[in-house]
């Protein structure tokens, strides 16, 4: 993964010449490149950024162990994440039971609570899965949380000015969320392939831009303003309107469960996603173009090309989740519609390392800690000790690999000395 | 209304909210040139305006006050640094999480503390404040301002030392740096401590001597504009600086202009540091001089 030389120009195969232009400007062969000095031969400015991002990335992935271990140090550090939240809750002066009793009753306590659990999960799990895809390909592309907010506009701009009948609205918001999503994360992958531009910091900064662009929309004379005919603070509020009845996600009734349809939705996203990675064969070459850059490129893969197809698929689904947002949570556009759904959906990722089948999971988890975080007020404890709980649980979840490899590190230098 | 009283309320609305970009923005750009993309500095300045509020409040001093500030902001790098330089875990990562930790363990404290922060006046400086346009602007300020004098020369000094070329090495080339008996990952470490003591004057200086009160997620993104800052700057010391002035008075010119009598679009103001960064980047492409391991972890191979 780490050997020199791994961004020597790869080798092409000639049906992939030039059918994008912009897409397929090799960083390594624009004219930018050619005037500037070429990097210096030595170490670590050898090795090309993708592949220091599939060292970087192949970090977060977990090594070949036994199921069981892995359950059992996943379970270990997951409890970890949270006991350090209840510390913090028992410093302050509640009691853990009391927390960790409410985080249960409002999550899985009843049938009501499960319903609110899996709406709070849906658009987290869309875009951990979104997230998993462009990891998997060695794109590192933080800016869900941008991408969450585009989404959010293009499905607002189908619910306020499309006239449909419900279910015609709701296919199309979330192709115009999707759309949304894809395209402002393919302005980082453009940016990335035509310029050379580190796509964290390009991905980063236009979650910002995402957020003065919502604001911009839903304020004064923007086309997404309330103007009045809306339920609340129509007129100077930076709002868009409520969302018709017409167009709010419906719920799918199963034993006993008001299923939100997202949920429905970010489900069977992650089980095709899981297969797509494991047994299709453009997943195949996704896997290849993310592990090893260099292999992909002798064997005919274009970075260009199959990156900017895996950041904009997370884009999209970052954006459906944007879509599951306004029609299912929040029901209006404000400036703060996407609620840090992008960065946690992100952390679920990336504490799942990349893994579609534990980002289920640890979405249910997020989820729980968002539904039964609306239960604590209610004895007193500010909601916030939940976002410490989930912070917690993310740097605990990355530590079993590392700590891991230190263990080993230890073992074979103990059995060199003896 | 003319030019110079209108020059005046723009610079005094703007220099207030440059100042903490400056002392996070030297920060972050000791830390970038060290080779981590520190994202928890937004993380180190709302956990030190919170430290900061609380310290002051609880001593009546403002000076305790920054020290405590300073103190959470090393805390943040700490655990930053050594879960991203010697675990060697993703530092994006770690970033993200810790401003999510930080944001909510503040919020969790704000719920249960009364603060009530000490005022703290300004020091005028004789006949330099008497200037026109930039007298008020620039000489009529909390003492903790001119801590930058210090810490700029600070920065500028140790450039041209030996630690200033290790933290150099250790953001271009690591593996060269680690043959030449550097400690790569403990420079990094030592970077990000030192971005934590920046950003906690920042932090302290927004809570305690800016607006005397500490109000949930008050940072409001900045620790990313001092990111922007560093980016739109080119990694370069004046670059720096010059772009958080820029950024300072683009925040300035959100409130001022409105007083003034002018309607610019407030979103696009806001967006400002973020188009210019990304415009930067896009003009430059590879030819920045972007610290060419930036970002990427480095484990010695022994």
């Amino acid at each position: 993964m780490n050997t020199p030389g791994a961004s020597s120009p790869p080798l092409r195969s000639p049906e992939q010449a030039p059918e994008d232009p912009v897409l397929s400007t090799d960083v390594s062969e624009s004219p930018v490149q050619e005037d500037a000095t070429p990097p210096p031969p030595r170490g670590g400015a050898r090795r090309g950024p993708d592949a220091a991002m599939g060292g970087l990335l192949g970090s977060l992935r977990s090594g070949a162990r036994p199921a069981t271990e892995q359950v059992l140090a996943f379970l270990t550090f997951l409890s970890l994440g949270i006991g350090v939240g209840l510390v913090l809750g028992w410093a302050t002066g509640h009691d853990p039971g009391v927390i960790l009793g409410n985080l249960f009753e409002g999550s899985i306590g009843s049938s009501i609570s499960l319903g609110y659990m899996l709406t709070a999960a849906a658009p987290l799990l869309l875009v951990a899965v979104g997230a998993v895809i462009c990891m998997r390909a060695g794109q590192f592309n933080i800016g869900q949380e941008g991408q969450v907010t585009l989404g959010a506009i293009g499905a607002g701009f189908v619910v306020f000015h499309v006239d449909a009948s419900g279910p015609v609205t709701i296919v199309l918001a979330f192709a115009g969320a999707a759309l949304a999503g894809a395209g402002w994360a393919l302005l980082a992958a453009l940016l990335k392939f035509g310029r050379g531009v580190d796509i964290v910091v390009s991905s980063l900064l236009l979650v910002f831009l995402a957020e003065q662009l919502l604001t911009a929309l839903i304020s004064g004379d923007g086309p997404l303003h309330d103007d009045g005919d809306g339920v609340l603070g129509g007129g100077t509020a930076s709002q868009s309107p409520r969302v018709p009845e017409k167009a709010m996600l419906p719920t799918i009734h199963i034993l006993g469960v008001d299923v939100p349809l997202a949920f429905v939705l970010a489900l069977v996203a992650a089980v095709l996603v899981a297969w797509f990675l494991a047994s299709a064969h453009a997943g195949y070459r996704l896997r290849i173009l993310g592990q090893n850059p260099a292999v992909a490129g002798t064997i005919g893969i274009s970075a260009p090309r199959l990156g900017s197809l895996a950041v904009a698929a997370s884009g999209a689904f970052a954006g459906a989740a944007g879509a599951a947002i306004l029609m299912g949570q929040s029901f209006q556009l404000n400036p703060g519609v996407s609620s840090s759904i992008g960065w946690s959906g992100l952390l679920i990722a990336l504490a799942a390392r990349t893994n579609a089948a534990v980002s289920v999971l640890l979405a249910l988890v997020f989820g729980a800690m968002v539904a039964g975080g609306g239960l604590l007020g209610g004895d007193g404890i500010p909601v916030d000790i939940v976002n410490v709980i989930t912070a917690a649980i993310v740097v605990a979840l990355l530590c079993p690999p590392v700590l891991l490899a230190a263990v080993r590190r230890r073992r074979i230098r103990r059995s060199v000395e003896a | 209304m003319n030019l110079t009283t209108d020059l005046e309320t723009i610079l005094t609305a703007s220099v207030p909210l440059m100042v903490p970009l400056l002392f996070a923005g030297l920060g972050e750009y000791v830390a970038q040139r060290a080779g981590t993309f520190n994202l928890s500095v937004e993380g180190m300045m709302l956990g030190s305006a919170f430290a900061a509020a609380y310290g002051a409040s609880a001593s009546g001093s403002p000076v305790v006050g920054l020290l405590c500030g300073m103190l959470a902001g090393l805390a943040v790098a700490f655990v930053h640094g050594n879960l991203s330089h010697r675990l060697q875990l993703n530092t994006y990562v770690v970033g993200l999480s810790l401003n999510v930790l930080v944001l909510g363990v503040t919020n969790y404290l704000l719920s249960t503390t009364m603060l009530d922060i000490p005022g703290s006046s300004a020091w005028r400086i004789p006949l330099l404040s008497d200037l026109p346009i930039i007298g008020k602007a620039f000489f009529v300020q909390p003492w903790v301002v001119y801590l930058l004098l210090p810490l700029l020369f600070v920065i500028w000094w140790v450039r041209r030392r030996r630690v200033g070329l290790e933290l150099r090495a250790a953001g271009d080339d690591p593996v060269a740096g680690d043959l030449t008996g550097i400690d790569v990952n403990a420079r990094r470490r030592q970077a990000l401590l030192f971005c934590g003591l920046c950003s906690g004057v920042g932090g302290a200086y927004l809570s305690v001597f800016q607006s005397g009160s500490f109000t949930s997620g008050m940072t409001a993104g900045r620790g990313y504009i001092v990111i922007a800052a560093v980016i739109f700057g080119g990694w370069m010391l004046r670059g720096v600086i010059g772009a958080c002035a820029v950024f300072g008075i683009a925040q300035g010119l959100q409130l001022a202009l409105p007083a003034i009598g002018y309607g610019v679009s407030p979103q696009l103001l806001a967006a400002t540091p973020y188009l210019l960064a990304l415009v930067s980047l896009a003009l430059l492409g590879a030819r920045s001089k972007r610290p060419l391991a930036l970002g990427q972890p480095f484990a010695p191979a022994r």
